[in-house]
């Protein structure tokens, strides 16, 4: 289906879920009108995703990011709310949405293990109504993408995590879907494969393969490294959206400098000093060759203060102290996100 | 795309997946083998009371007990195939990945099962030609009436078996009614012994039962070389009994996927 360049690639609206335990036969016969605990996965979500775009889904262990997913590749269907992907509704065009994405979990369990995994791939191809006379052709093209190509008449059991993972990518692109769904992609992969994948996702599948990847995921670094934009989620709620420079900017209320100095330095009335010490490591934790001989002073300005740093610059030349170094520091992202995802978690 | 070829994408992966264990197919040979002859020594000893052939219509219990054994085997492979391949494709993590694919849940499951089914066919006649070497009694059945009365009984066993595919979508258990059924058939079925020496109240239970009438108009056919009019009481009662159930089971097995669905069980197990 041909869409407007600006149609989004994912919407929805008011989107809630509830999921209920089921009770055992004998607690229904004990207490037959107590209803079963209720929690609630997702309230209210209102999310518009960009054609073309890395969105991040980010938050905590049961913020609601599966479920999210699962509601939009339409294995669950939701309470209230509507949603549509590649502009068919979940609710009423399963198939055409199932056309229109590529779900990839981080579940190793999702393939025949005893099958290679050019056999798996093929027997997806043709469930992914792939024509017969090409499949043979899109397989060994997929598996050389994902560089599987010498792998691929393997036993998928003797498949490393990283191998896994990376057919799992290969067959949610055997039909060539728009829209990419990524569930933890990197998720008990080591930090070399890890990366790997992340790079295949940036270059080759969203900027060479113009896709539109929702990803999931509470690595916040992988966020930060690939997202274009990304929406906080904790407790089913969508508490922000947008780029990290503007959720860092958002919590920015002051800017904050690190200053190792040959001498101590007063600059009290140029900015609140944080800390003051001896300089000795430096920001990879390698020891400096001044160490010990310098004071090491952490500064915030207030952010909207817009002479604040010259004056800071004015009360150190003026106090006759070497400058060995000067260094704005970013606020780590745990810190980040530790306080965007706080946000309304007492509500 | 054509449902042939997805048809032919499960029979192909089962198929792998089948040889794949490579000791399986001389096993269950082994398996025949061993049984047909336990029921081969049986028959010959029940063949010293002349007076038992007449009460099972003429035939010699051997022939009669491997077709009744073949039926009850085959109405438990088919019953339990959808429920147990819907189980081995959630506890494998393999249903969310082919629940992803442009395909209904329901032609899912029920493709997922063509290749037991195709199987379980191809056994049971490996069976009765083991057990035509055996010295049993058979004949070859004329093709139509045959054909005719395979494919009901196939449909009848398969309206059971995809509503306890039902029962374990939903339910996430091991389901009551394959049980129920297998049990209600190895005693009521005729399977072992004639069904006119139970009590009257369960004769009636046992003429419901779509074994009874599924082992009852193979014997005839292939035992005593009756045509369609001898085995028409029993190939209306199974086209009966299925055009009855397929559609209800079908119709909750729908109802159990979407209420798993609206619940988010679907995959869980």
């Amino acid at each position: 289906m041909t869409r407007p360049p600006h149609d989004p690639a994912v919407f929805t609206q008011g989107l809630s879920k509830t999921f209920g335990s089921r009770r055992k036969l004998a607690e229904i016969m004990r207490h037959p009108f107590t209803r079963s605990e209720r929690t609630v996965a997702l309230k209210g979500v209102d999310l518009e995703i960009r054609q073309g775009e890395i969105f991040g889904l980010l938050g905590p262990n049961g913020a609601g990011k599966t479920t999210l997913l699962k509601i939009l590749s339409s294995l669950v269907l939701p309470d209230t709310g509507q949603a549509r992907v590649n502009a068919y509704d979940i609710a009423t065009d399963e198939l055409d949405v199932r056309r229109s994405i590529g779900y990839v979990t981080s579940d190793e369990r999702s393939f025949y293990w005893r099958l290679s995994g050019r056999q798996n791939l093929i027997f997806f191809a043709r469930l992914f109504h792939v024509p017969p006379d090409i499949i043979t052709g899109r397989v060994d093209d997929l598996l050389g993408r994902v560089d599987l190509l010498a792998k691929g008449n393997e036993p998928f059991s003797a498949y490393s995590s990283g191998m896994k993972q990376r057919l799992a990518i290969g067959r949610a692109l055997l039909h060539d879907p728009p829209i990419l769904f990524l569930d933890e992609p990197t998720r008990s992969l080591d930090p070399v494969t890890a990366r790997h994948i992340r790079e295949f996702i940036r270059d080759r599948l969203a900027r060479d393969g113009g896709k539109t990847i929702l990803l999931a995921t509470h690595n916040l670094h992988e966020a930060a490294a690939l997202c274009h934009r990304m929406a906080i989620l904790n407790r089913g709620q969508v508490r922000r959206v947008g780029r990290l420079d503007q959720f860092q900017a958002l919590f920015a209320a002051h800017r904050t400098y690190r200053i190792d100095v040959d001498r101590e330095v007063d600059l009290q009335g140029a900015g609140r000093v944080v800390s003051t010490g001896p300089s000795g490591e430096d920001d990879d934790g390698r020891r400096q060759a001044h160490a010990g001989r310098e004071v090491r002073l952490v500064v915030e300005l207030d952010q909207d203060h817009d002479g604040a740093l010259s004056a800071l610059v004015a009360r150190l030349a003026a106090s006759g102290a070497r400058v060995l170094e000067f260094t704005r520091q970013e606020p780590p992202l745990e810190d980040l996100f530790d306080r965007l995802f706080s946000e309304g978690s007492t509500s | 795309m054509k449902p042939g070829a997805r048809l032919w994408a499960f029979l192909v992966r089962d198929f792998l997946q089948d040889i794949s264990y490579r000791t399986n197919f001389a096993m269950r040979i082994v398996g025949v083998l061993a049984s047909l002859t336990v029921w081969y020594f049986l028959g010959s000893f029940f063949a010293r009371f002349p007076q038992l052939a007449e009460s099972l219509g003429g035939m010699d219990y051997f022939s009669y007990s491997v077709v009744g054994i073949a039926f009850l085997r085959y109405l438990s492979a088919v019953n339990s195939t959808f429920a147990s391949k819907v189980r081995q494709e959630q506890v494998a993590g393999t249903l969310e990945a082919m629940l992803v694919t442009p395909n209904r849940s329901s032609t899912l499951v029920l493709m997922s099962s063509a290749y037991e089914m195709v199987s379980s066919t191809l056994w049971i006649l490996a069976w009765l030609f083991i057990g035509r070497l055996f010295g049993a009694t058979f004949h070859l059945p004329a093709l139509l009436p045959a054909a005719l009365l395979l494919f009901v009984v196939m449909a009848s066993f398969a309206s059971i078996g995809i509503m306890s595919a039902g029962m374990v979508i939903y339910f996430k258990r091991g389901d009551p009614v394959t049980w129920l059924l297998a049990s209600g058939s190895t005693l009521l079925g005729g399977i072992f012994f004639p069904i006119s020496i139970l009590p009257e109240g369960a004769q009636v239970l046992a003429r419901l039962m779509p074994i009874t009438h599924a082992v009852e108009g193979f014997r005839q056919l292939i035992v005593k070389s009756a045509d369609l009019a001898a085995i028409w009481p029993h190939l209306r009662y199974l086209t009966f009994f299925a055009a009855i159930l397929l559609p209800l089971s079908l119709g909750l097995f729908h109802l159990a996927l979407k209420r798993a669905r609206l619940e988010g069980t679907l995959v869980q197990y």
